[in-house]
């Protein structure tokens, strides 16, 4: 192998695809990076067995190679490099490179190619579609925080894709919230498409999408092995699981006697000053819904915590409210969470009382649903 | 080689029935979805997992498999097949991080940890072969609760996964394990056998009798001495040594002080000694129960089933006990003399 590229290229390349490298293996390949000199480009490949990055780079190649290179090292190498360009060959075998630039240089050591996992090439055949990746990352960025973190049900670690007609649907769960995200595909797909995929693959999906403006070809294997995220330099590849994951339809609730719509910065701040009060107090940050009445010009929403050892609070929230008046009691983290990723101006409370699952959605959208189960609210 | 002779060409060597057995699942597509493989360490159990592993994934035809040259048997024997998973204590150790102020245990037993990390893995799907396979060495070694973690996994695994769980015996794994897993009790391979394996792999017949007849059936380990001369003969000395150690009750507290001694500069040659003294005491143990068949160190197995008829059950037991616990004391910084001369009292003599 011979080539020459740019440090800011592969820099950046070496970045992203580090995400996956993986970080304790038994397998040392695996802390390497795959770096493929072929035609006009330099291809970095990392992978984690669950999951798999792969950046091309242009550069000038004049002998064509493989090698696999320790992550770490390369990567702080050529990090610590200025701007422009650089070399890369060998002078010492086929498992050691020189990284050059100017008077600078590096023998990096590396471990045979041959025992590199394949991320396999995928033919043309299963399932594919286009979207727009800024939606797809604020999709996932929608659902990925309510997939369950440990293991006890292990669809429930994962976040469910679905497609179909022209209807994309990402969902996560942990038996505590779910989160469902609907985007609208500009071109239906003939056949209806649900997988899982892992969340913390889901998580490096996203991340790897935050500096894409082109459309994200989602690519899905004929047998639902792995599933592929293409953009112009990134191949961003993940395993699925296999399993069932919940209904949808028989969690989220479909009617309410109390739905009230604030503004969603005002009830976030709301809950982050409660969830000061809650952190000792298990985390229980108290709603009292009020519909407007004689004493009352416009509906409110009260949100409290209280914690005997450190105080409590209260913020009283112009709302808009139909229905009947109600008290529940939510997990204030959770409140956070879901509040902190939406983007519309206000948000829509549709509660059925204090025992039941209470829905969060963007006003005036269908394509955003929260489901929160309530806590139980003491004798007070 | 024609399928029917007898003889199959799968890599293992000796235990036909059960690779027979295992080549007609494999061919009739009627796999067990758990294994249970249990002997004497050495004797090839691991062998046989990674070539059960292999015949699944393998690229050639049904017939054929495993050919041992494709890329998805290459990898499996080198450990660097995506879908095929071996777990042991030594992954457990690289790969689990101990809980906190335990760092001995996970050196001792598989943790509940390891067990959520293979219910994690095995839902996803393969990516290269057909199956996925988790393999579990030191499947006797699961703590208390890891069991239990692992009861609904073994009994109902994603349609395109195989668990393969190793052990030494089949009582020393839970009923509620077992009772989840296909059985296969392995034997130890015939002197004879190992005999002719070494010197068709081309070592001297004088060495090839001198290594068969002291492996006592363990296939595995024969091949490992052979391969390394050397380490068979460091090996020899060092058994010996400590056989020496033990039968010798009036130079023990010297022993240990000099033990102690190194034990600042060179505490992984402890660790190695005190392992040898726990499976000789454990062997005098087997011995005098007489289950001389189970032991790990047969080449002094005459001398030592002699001295462990000086003693009752219970004094070899109270020793492989004082000798683990001195393990334990001195992985938690105890004083290394006190540990030691406390294990070596409560030796029988």
């Amino acid at each position: 192998m011979r080539v020459t590229c740019l440090q800011e290229n592969l820099h950046r390349a070496l970045g992203t695809a580090g995400r996956a490298v993986a970080s304790k293996s038994t397998l040392p390949i695996l802390g390497n990076f795959l770096l493929n000199a072929s035609g006009d480009n330099l291809v970095i490949t990392a992978t984690n067995l669950e999951m798999g990055i792969r950046y091309t780079i242009p550069a000038k190649v004049q002998e064509e190679g493989r090698v696999t290179l320790q992550a770490r090292v390369l990567n702080d190498f050529v990090a610590s490099l200025s701007s422009g360009e650089m070399e890369l060959l060998h002078d010492q075998g086929p498992l050691t490179v020189l990284v050059k630039q100017g008077n600078t240089q590096a023998h990096v050591r590396g471990i045979d190619p041959e025992d590199f996992p394949p991320l396999t090439e995928h033919a043309d055949e299963g399932t594919q579609f286009e979207v727009d990746a800024s939606v797809l990352r604020e999709s996932i960025e929608h659902v990925v925080f309510a997939a369950a973190s440990d293991d006890s049900r292990p669809v429930l670690a994962g976040v469910q894709l679905e497609v179909k007609g022209n209807k994309l649907q990402l969902a996560a769960a942990d038996g505590f919230r779910m989160s469902v995200r609907t985007v609208t595909l500009d071109q239906p797909l003939e056949a209806d498409v649900s997988i899982i995929i892992p969340a913390r693959a889901m998580g490096e999906m996203s991340r790897v999408l935050s500096d894409a403006s082109e459309p994200a070809r989602i690519s899905i294997t004929p047998n639902q092995t792995q599933l592929y995220l293409s953009l112009p330099d990134i191949v961003f590849v993940t395993r699925l699981i296999d399993g069932t994951f919940p209904d949808l339809k028989q969690i989220i609730p479909t009617t309410w006697n109390t739905r009230s719509i604030v503004l969603r910065d005002t009830v976030l701040d709301a809950a982050r000053r409660a969830a000061i009060f809650a952190r000792s107090a298990n985390d229980v940050v108290k709603f009292e819904i009020q519909p407007p009445s004689e004493s009352l010009e416009m509906g409110q929403v009260t949100i409290t915590a209280n914690a005997a050892d450190t105080g409590d609070n209260r913020d009283d929230i112009d709302a808009q409210v139909e229905g009947e008046p109600t008290q529940i009691a939510f997990n204030g983290r959770y409140l956070t969470d879901v509040l902190s990723v939406m983007r519309s101006a206000s948000v829509a409370f549709e509660l059925q009382g204090a025992n039941a699952a209470g829905v969060i959605k963007s006003e005036g959208s269908d394509d955003f649903v929260h489901v929160i189960m309530p806590m139980v609210i003491g004798a007070s | 080689m024609s399928a029917d002779d007898g003889r199959t060409h799968w890599p293992v060597i000796g235990h036909e029935e059960a690779v027979r057995g295992l080549r007609d699942a494999v061919r009739s597509g009627r796999m067990s979805h758990a294994y249970l493989i249990t002997g004497p360490e050495g004797i090839g159990r691991s062998t046989l997992a990674m070539a059960l592993a292999q015949a699944l994934n393998c690229e050639h035809v049904i017939d054929e498999r495993p050919c041992g040259e494709c890329d998805s048997c290459r990898r499996i024997d080198h450990g660097a097949h995506p879908d095929v998973t071996r777990v042991d204590l030594d992954w457990q150790a690289d790969m689990i991080a101990a809980p906190r102020g335990d760092a001995t245990r996970s050196r001792q037993r598989l943790s509940i940890e390891t067990i959520r990390w293979l219910r994690q893995d095995i839902v996803t799907r393969p990516v290269m072969g057909r199956w996925k396979v988790q393999i579990v060495d030191d499947a006797d070694l699961f703590s208390e609760s890891a069991p239990d973690a692992f009861l609904k996994t073994l009994e109902e695994p994603p349609s395109f996964a195989i668990i393969i769980l190793v052990a030494t015996s089949v009582d020393s794994v839970s009923e509620t394990v077992r009772s989840r897993c296909r059985h296969l009790q392995l034997g130890t391979v015939s002197t004879a056998l190992i005999r002719e394996t070494l010197e068709s792999r081309g070592v001297p017949p004088a060495a090839a009798g001198a290594i068969s007849r002291s492996a006592h059936g363990r296939i595995a380990w024969a091949l490992r001495m052979a391969n390394d001369p050397e380490a068979l003969r460091a090996r020899r000395e060092k058994v010996e040594a400590a056989l020496e150690h033990l039968t010798a009750p009036l130079g023990r507290v010297e022993i240990s002080g000099v033990i102690a001694s190194n034990h600042s500069r060179n505490r992984e040659a402890t660790h190695e000694l005190l392992d040898l003294y726990t499976g000789l005491w454990r062997d005098a143990l087997l011995h005098r129960a007489g289950l001389g068949d189970l032991v790990v160190f047969p080449e002094v197995g005459d001398r030592l089933a002699e001295y462990a008829n000086n003693f009752g059950v219970g004094d070899l037991r109270r020793a492989v006990g004082a000798t683990q616990r001195c393990m334990g004391d001195l992985d938690a910084n105890m004083q290394a003399r006190i540990a030691l001369h406390a294990m070596v009292m409560q030796w029988p003599r």
